[in-house]
């Protein structure tokens, strides 16, 4: 699912500020700087996030015939975090434990050893899996402004903010009640109005 | 208040709207018309959330919104946070989840994409889905006219209310009043700071804006 084919489900955001002047070029420049780059095991990110081509997770070579459709900016955000079981984790590490206090002739960890053990047990899992990889595509229409995010997650929604603003210098406003009122002409008195709104009980029944 | 405030403390016109929605639907039996002559024909169907508090009800079915447990919810107090819609505008008929909050849309089902090239077939894809939203656009914009109006709590509410109790709504009324409300954008633009007690501005049409 996402812009170009499948279920339609997104949320949509409205960039505030100007494009820059050649701002086609630059973005491109500037997408390839915060492209994705895979996770590697040996280091300790939980998480790896950055652009790709839209709709394929393994295409990180950004370019201009990838990314621009017309006056639409597509692109692809790939997330992948290294994800492994509780259980899986847990029993490894009583394993490397076991042994590491056999090995020493001692019967309990410090605190300092249990967290080095962690480390080193995490980085062993994370050589046998694969990080699980998460693809959202993301259309913006550069003529009005309208971002769409193929996410309804919280969480996703400010991943996007930090790297969308990192990338491109500009900011997204959520639609909102409010934030879609003002976009529709809201005068500064209608947007004080607009302000001071308590909720309606339509269910008091005095009519 | 500033405007990350104004977007979480405002949420909940959202919901209003889809009550408004909702309410204009039934009376007027799904013919909705806005300024500018784009009118549609929207209906609520198969599934709506209401919540109050950690309340829930959950409806599904044909048509849910109809349904004496929908009003019932309503007079409760609940108030829709997510509902199914279908809009027809047209040729073009669409049916979606319209969630109150955050105005977003899933599962949207657009009019037929005919095209075959990948291309091709974004563009209609993006065409059919901005007609929807110009669409929606236009709707909430006829909404929040009406809200930020004199009246709504004077005029429109009683009739809402009426409706709510399933009590007969007078429809003639009804279209001259919302026929009174200025467009949004058409109230005078001023300096002014909020003020929390009553604010009363005479508008370019006549209506007053209350706050």
């Amino acid at each position: 699912m996402g812009a170009l084919k499948g279920s339609i489900s997104f949320t949509k955001f409205h960039v505030r500020g100007e494009l820059p002047e050649g701002f086609r070029d630059t973005f491109i420049e500037r997408m390839r700087v915060r492209a994705f780059r895979p996770l590697s095991p040996l280091e300790e990110a939980p998480q790896g996030i950055g652009w790709c081509a839209i709709e394929n997770l393994l295409d990180l070579e950004i370019d201009h015939g990838k990314v621009y459709f017309e006056t639409y900016l597509n692109v692809g955000l790939r997330i992948d975090t290294w994800q492994i079981p509780a259980s899986l984790f847990k029993a490894h590490f009583a394993e490397a434990e076991r042994e590491h206090l056999a090995k020493k002739g001692r019967e309990k960890l410090g605190r300092q050893e249990k967290e080095e053990l962690k480390v080193v047990v995490t980085r062993k899992l994370r050589q046998q899996l694969m990080p699980v990889s998460k693809l959202i595509d993301l259309s913006w229409n550069l003529d009005t402004g309208a971002v769409r995010f193929w996410s309804q997650s919280a969480r996703l929604h400010e991943l996007l903010d930090e790297i969308f603003e990192d990338t491109f210098k500009l900011t997204l406003l959520p639609e909102s009640p409010y934030t879609t009122a003002a976009r529709l002409g809201l005068s500064e008195l209608e947007s004080n109005v607009f302000a001071e709104l308590k909720p309606t009980a339509f269910h008091v029944a005095v009519f | 208040m500033n405007l990350a405030d104004l977007i979480e403390k405002k949420r909940f016109v959202g919901r209003e709207f889809l009550v408004w929605l909702w309410f204009e639907s039934e009376i007027l039996e799904g013919r909705l018309s806005t300024r500018g002559g784009k009118s549609c024909e929207l209906f609520l169907e198969s599934k709506i959330t209401l919540v109050q508090e950690k309340e829930k009800s959950q409806l599904d079915g044909a048509i849910p919104a109809s349904s004496s447990e929908a009003h019932e919810a309503l007079r409760q107090g609940k108030m829709p946070t997510k509902a199914k819609l279908r809009v027809t505008r047209g040729e073009f008929d669409y049916s979606f989840m319209y969630a109150a909050d955050t105005m977003s849309l899933s599962g949207v089902k657009i009019p037929a994409v005919v095209r075959d090239e990948t291309d091709e077939q974004f563009y209609e894809r993006m065409y059919l889905l901005e007609e929807l939203e110009t669409q929606f656009d236009a709707l909430y914009a006829e909404f929040a006219a009406l809200r930020i109006s004199a009246l709504w709590d004077a005029e429109i509410v009683p009739m809402m209310r009426a409706w709510v109790h399933g009590k007969d709504v007078d429809l003639a009324a009804y279209r001259r009043v919302r026929g009174r409300a200025a467009p949004l954008g058409g109230g005078k633009s001023t300096n002014e700071e909020p003020k929390a007690a009553k604010v009363e501005v005479e508008t370019s049409a006549g209506e007053a804006l209350v706050a």
